[in-house]
């Protein structure tokens, strides 16, 4: 590895860490909700989970970088409501104080937010495996080009759902340019999929996927703490200019 | 395949000598060019039930003046007459005074659909084919190039859903899910919102109950055909197959608007 590609594994490790270190709290904050709700011989309601807000809350102004974060229960859970996301987000474009993320959740409904589904609540209720999605386009959700940093909220009182927290694909390409230039003209941020995550040339624009055989593909080897993350190691690929 | 026919006058004759009354209806019993295929008989006369061109209670004609009128055979008739028994759509009663007669028990979202797609202009359903052209033909193009493998294992889960519809609402959900889909797998944000404002304005319509402008089988083979041409990344084709599609089930609305409105004069 060059050292410069070190400086990139860095930057990314950085973006990692901060990143599940919010998620880390939040997930032992809803597992208390959990816990305390099934002690007291019943199941958590969305009133149980709103307990974490003032910590979403906190993060998004701790954090410049989040475009969002919160718990999304797994359907079933809340005994109030079959699916919930206690759920804040920054609005695009900054300025105004944090808002709930309003979702059409009735799944009769062709622009609903069938959660579920998306590989970022599905990994790890599958895996038991923390994940990172992304870019992709979060329809119906918050309508925004984003990655999904997810991780399984289980314990002793099962599967609750999954802590997360979103940036937008804008915000990473804006902190890893820097890092992209340092490298060279036409290199691009790619994740595990191919998909280019930011680049500093209109060849490798950002959503593009790349092939094998274009330019050279270099691995951030990402540390043994994330040996359970699903979607990485993220590469770096220097194209042909 | 045979579809509702134009308005040619032997259509007309065809209508004045089953004697059956109502402006719309020669289009509905005009002659199959195709020889007729028991699904295309069942599929046309369903059709006229789930518009609303024959009402709920109403007789049909005798099978033999039905068979003749729709150029096919009376087996024919009678086997679609079957297919349509199965689906609740035509119950027989026998002896005298019996015959086929309609059973569309209509509910308020059905003639709701009906209306909306009765004052829907065929200058605005045109305006929101082009609009779906624009959208759904470049989202398709895109994903050809940017959908990841888990995506395209996504839409074919959708495409299986869709095979294995059973209700409408059902077979409008991942029908519209597919579309919407595809424009997320093309990494656009405005894409997929458009899509899916699309979907929200024309899938109801595309999809009223035994009056679908879509045929599921046909839909399903078609999105396996869009499917494997975003698998192959070859995204003109992925475009152009799109295209013919949305082309299709737009001039299908139109004249499903058309009947309605020759329906109501």
């Amino acid at each position: 590895m060059t050292p410069s590609a070190g400086v990139a594994a860095t930057r990314v490790d950085a973006l990692l860490r901060d990143t599940f270190t919010g998620i880390e709290t939040l997930r032992s904050l809803a597992i208390d909700v959990h816990r305390g709700a099934l002690g007291a011989g019943r199941a958590p309601t969305t009133g149980d989970l709103s307990a974490i807000r003032p910590t979403v809350l906190a993060h998004l102004s701790a954090q410049a970088r989040l475009a969002g974060t919160g718990v999304i229960a797994a359907p079933g859970v809340l005994a109030d409501q079959p699916r919930w996301l206690e759920w804040w987000r920054r609005p695009p474009g900054g300025g105004s104080a944090p808002l709930p993320l309003t979702v059409d959740l009735d799944t009769g409904n062709i622009g609903s937010y069938d959660y579920p589904l998306a590989p970022w609540f599905d990994v790890p209720y599958r895996t038991g495996r923390r994940v990172v999605v992304g870019p992709y386009v979060d329809y119906a959700g918050t309508d925004e080009y984003i990655l999904t940093f997810a991780a399984p909220i289980s314990s002793d009182a099962g599967f609750f759902g999954v802590a997360a927290a979103d940036i937008r694909a804008g915000d990473v390409e804006r902190a890893m340019l820097p890092t992209l230039d340092s490298e060279g003209p036409a290199t691009a941020l790619v994740n595990a999929t191919g998909r280019v995550l930011a680049s500093n040339t209109p060849t490798m624009i950002v959503g593009s996927m790349t092939h094998s055989g274009s330019g050279t593909r270099q691995e951030l080897p990402p540390g043994a703490e994330w040996a359970d993350c699903v979607g990485l190691p993220w590469f770096l690929v220097r194209g042909q200019c | 395949m045979a579809r509702l026919g134009a308005d040619t006058p032997d259509t007309l004759r065809a209508v004045t000598e089953v004697g059956v009354s109502g402006a719309a209806r020669h289009v509905v019993f005009a002659p199959l060019g195709d020889g007729g295929r028991v699904e295309v008989v069942a599929r046309r006369i369903s059709e006229a039930i789930g518009l609303g061109l024959i009402a709920d209670g109403e007789q049909l004609p005798s099978e033999l003046e039905l068979a003749g009128a729709l150029n096919v055979s009376t087996v024919t008739l009678r086997e679609a007459l079957s297919l349509l028994r199965q689906r609740g759509l035509v119950e027989t009663r026998r002896g005298r005074g019996g015959g086929s007669f309609v059973r569309a028990p209509v509910d308020a979202s059905v003639e709701r659909l009906r209306t909306v797609l009765r004052e829907t202009g065929v200058h605005e359903l045109r305006e929101i084919g082009d609009h779906l052209l624009a959208v759904t033909g470049t989202a398709a193009r895109l994903a050809a190039s940017r959908a990841s493998a888990d995506q395209v294992e996504r839409l074919a889960s959708l495409v299986d859903q869709l095979a294995a519809a059973d209700t409408v609402g059902e077979r409008r959900r991942a029908d519209g899910r597919f579309h919407i889909e595809i424009a997320a797998a093309a990494q656009s944000t405005r894409l997929t919102r458009q899509e899916i404002d699309l979907q929200g304005e024309i899938g109801e319509l595309l999809w009223i109950p035994f009056g679908e402008a879509i045929d599921r089988d046909e839909r399903v083979a078609w999105h396996r055909a869009v499917l494997a041409a975003i698998a192959d990344g070859d995204g003109d084709r992925a475009r152009g197959l799109t295209e013919e599609h949305v082309e299709l089930a737009i001039s299908r609305l139109i004249e499903f608007h058309l009947q309605l409105s020759r329906h109501e004069s």
